[in-house]
């Protein structure tokens, strides 16, 4: 068990800074995501720190200790890749022992550990055949045992789960968790997947581009997201973006987007003066958005475009001219193409982006 | 060219063996003019090999099938008329748009007046007219799918068959094709074929989805229909995530009700007591209900059902509960943010009205 900081953690190749000035700190028996699309510096995070690519800058410490100059072997960190890297010719128990015997564990020890771990990841009746044959959820969890066995103080685990089909991934997700709940193993877990960062972490760290966005547990990085690019990348069906520009209008605040406005006096502390005139990105999840056929007060009339039937919920596609919105309505809802709808937004829930820095007001 | 609108498709008893093994086994459906149908289940249902079948690239077995209530089962692909769209879009890179939209009516043997007025009229409908002279290789991935569709639309196809031309994008980009897609096929009204192992994508395009599996087909009917009233437990499962709960159960009769005993809890079904006699199920059946049609309560109900939480994940949208009930495990889906600790007593009260009973035998549901 261990904790892990990185301070300023900086890596370059050639011209291409992929992680910049990265600082976050991992507490013990924490489950961390590195959440953000491919290119965001998720692998390379991971591979400093597990010491496999030295960076330019910048400090790692496990269990407060300053490890930039500790080999790979001696860091005590176990690491699984995409690809698993499994010995095809290997049995099973032979590919979950190899990194005891390579440390030289005494055979009866050897024997016990890779037992437990294997009765632990429910992988025991495989222990006697090699890999090949197993399925792709079976594979993940030798790779994930293997890792395990030495009780390392910190487990690595790139993208784990990018291999195995839909309704396998569900599982595994839950299992993974229940693991580390039980072994309060300090994890770091990097991912493209905002569902699986959503439904595991403690918190998550989510990238763009070697930037870190925002740090925050699944709650705060959905609820309150620090920008554009978080708001955007969490969350299915993704947050609804609508140009506004702020202005004043007989002492009170307006949202203008053109085809409707909103009035923001409510948010009057947060708005200061000199935002007026400013250009602005509305944001709002689709669950924050009513959907009703009859005509009602301060409601803005759009027209449906398609009704997806999702069993249950219904995600439905509404046209305001040139605005296009999505929102989740009741599992029974349906409407014609082309249909009028009233749409309001629940204004509890309104995000506002300042259009140039993309970060976040309300 | 005024766009032909698209034609009825019919399969009759459409079987395929390979050897010993039926890929295919006595398919029927009727696709309606301006229908959109989805082909849908796992790797190894038939649904690619029924699609080689529709196309021509494959000699059935045994069986018909009818274009336009015409026969053209032993007919060669090219005088199908089937708009063939692949996973890989197959749009060449090294072609302009032009020449990939007029590349079916050259080998056809079109004169080149003729393909030019096509082309350009194709292009003006799929909104392909300002990128005609770009290179394939140069098309974002929304013109590669319009260059894609243009190039069997040109053709002047009876129906589309596409197979899976979403899978290789990223979620939110599916998303964002899925709707330019379903509006295109409206606005032409066309006739769809759609082939694809992921039900999400079934349910938000199809009009009707025909699920199969095993070579056979399972169930047809709407995005509803097959959600709400799944025909067999392989339905039940395969629609739907997180997916159902299935729980091991037995009927019994007791003081005149009918309880369904599932060892750790039961529950009064004597509701469905004549559904029940007259399909002469169980007593061994399996309860199926749907994650999102269990409620929470942190105090004791009526009825409801005890258990421990086990593993929350929140997903911002929704909530998924993994509850434990004695030995087994049962997961909710509540809307929004729930906040539970491991460990956690809570109740579980099932929506009745969504509960199904299958039978264990058979797995055909029952209620």
């Amino acid at each position: 068990m261990a904790t892990v900081k990185v301070c300023n953690l900086t890596k370059k190749f050639g011209n291409k800074i992929a992680v910049d000035h990265l600082s976050f700190k991992v507490s013990d028996g924490e489950f961390f995501c590195i959440l953000g699309p491919p290119g965001a510096g998720k692998t390379t995070i991971l591979r400093m720190i597990a010491g496999l690519e030295k960076p330019d800058e910048g400090e790692i410490y496990i269990d407060e200790q300053l490890v930039n100059d500790v080999l790979p072997a001696d860091r005590d960190i176990a690491m699984t890749f995409q690809s698993l890297a499994l010995y095809p010719q290997w049995t099973v128990y032979d590919n979950i022992a190899f990194p005891l015997r390579l440390r030289k564990y005494p055979a009866d020890e050897i024997d016990k550990k890779v037992k437990e771990v294997a009765s632990l990841l429910k992988i025991t009746h495989l222990l006697n055949r090699t890999p090949v044959l197993a399925s792709g959820g079976e594979k993940q969890r030798i790779a994930v045992a293997r890792a395990l066995v030495r009780s390392p103080k910190v487990l690595l685990l790139d993208e784990p789960l990018s291999n195995i089909d839909a309704l396998l991934r569900l599982e595994m997700r839950g299992e993974l968790k229940r693991l580390q709940t039980e072994l309060k193993q300090t994890i770091i877990y990097a991912t493209p997947d905002q569902l699986e960062a959503m439904s595991m972490a403690d918190r998550i760290a989510v990238m763009n581009a070697g930037k870190l966005q925002q740090i925050g547990t699944p709650d705060e990085v959905y609820n309150k997201p620090a920008n554009k690019f978080v708001a955007s990348y969490i969350g299915s069906p993704t947050i609804n973006f609508i140009d506004c520009t702020l202005t004043e209008k007989n002492g009170h605040i307006i949202l203008d987007a053109g085809e409707f406005t909103l009035d923001l006096t409510n948010f009057e502390s947060v708005l200061g003066k000199e935002l007026y005139g400013q250009e602005m990105l509305m944001g709002i999840r689709p669950e924050n958005v009513q959907v009703s056929k009859e005509r009602a007060k301060n409601a803005i009339e759009g027209k449906v475009v398609l009704v997806e039937p999702l069993g249950r919920m219904t995600v439905t596609h509404i046209v305001i001219n040139n605005i296009l919105l999505q929102a989740i309505c009741p599992e029974d809802f349906r409407a014609e193409y082309g249909s009028k709808v009233w749409v309001k937004f629940d204004m509890s829930r309104l995000h506002l982006f300042d259009k140039n820095t993309e970060k976040a007001i309300i | 060219m005024e766009l032909s609108k698209g034609e009825k498709l019919e399969l009759e008893e459409l079987t395929k063996y390979f050897g010993n093994f039926c890929a295919v086994d006595h398919l029927t459906l009727t696709v309606q003019p301006g229908e959109f149908l989805c082909l849908l289940g796992p790797s190894g249902c038939g649904k690619t090999t029924t699609l080689n079948m529709i196309a021509g690239l494959l000699e059935p077995t045994y069986g018909r099938i009818l274009i336009g209530g015409r026969d053209v089962t032993y007919l060669p692909p090219k005088e199908r008329k089937v708009g063939l769209v692949f996973q890989s879009y197959a749009v060449f890179t090294h072609m302009t748009v032009y020449e990939n939209l007029a590349f079916g009516l050259k080998i056809r043997k079109l004169t080149k007046e003729e393909i030019d007025k096509k082309v350009k009229q194709v292009a003006h409908i799929l909104q392909l007219e300002d990128v005609l002279h770009v290179k394939g290789g140069n098309l974002n991935l929304d013109q590669t799918q319009r260059t894609a569709l243009g190039r069997a639309l040109i053709i002047e196809p009876a129906f589309f068959l596409l197979d899976e031309p979403l899978s290789n994008l990223d979620p939110a980009l599916r998303a964002v094709m899925r709707v330019k897609l379903k509006q295109l096929q409206k606005e032409l009204s066309q006739t769809v074929v759609y082939v694809t192992h992921d039900q999400l994508e079934a349910m938000s395009m199809a009009d009707r989805i025909a699920v199969m599996n095993a070579g056979k087909l399972q169930q047809i009917g709407t995005p509803d229909e097959v959600y709400n009233k799944p025909a067999n437990k392989f339905v039940a499962n395969f629609i739907g995530s997180p997916t159902m709960n299935f729980i091991d159960c037995s009927l019994a009769e007791k003081n005149g009700h009918i309880i369904l005993d599932a060892g750790d809890f039961t529950l009064d079904v004597t509701r469905f007591g004549e559904i029940l006699k007259k399909e002469t199920c169980g007593p061994e059946v399996i309860m199926g209900i749907r994650p999102e049609h269990i409620q929470v309560s942190r105090e004791p109900v009526k009825n409801a059902i005890k258990g421990k939480v086990a593993l929350v994940e929140p997903l911002g949208t929704e909530t998924i509960l993994t509850m434990r009930v004695g030995g087994k495990e049962i997961k909710t889906l509540l809307l929004g943010t729930y906040r539970a600790s491991i460990g956690e007593e809570l109740y579980l009260i099932p929506n009745m009205d969504r509960l199904h009973i299958i039978d264990k035998k058979t797995e055909k549901v029952v209620v």
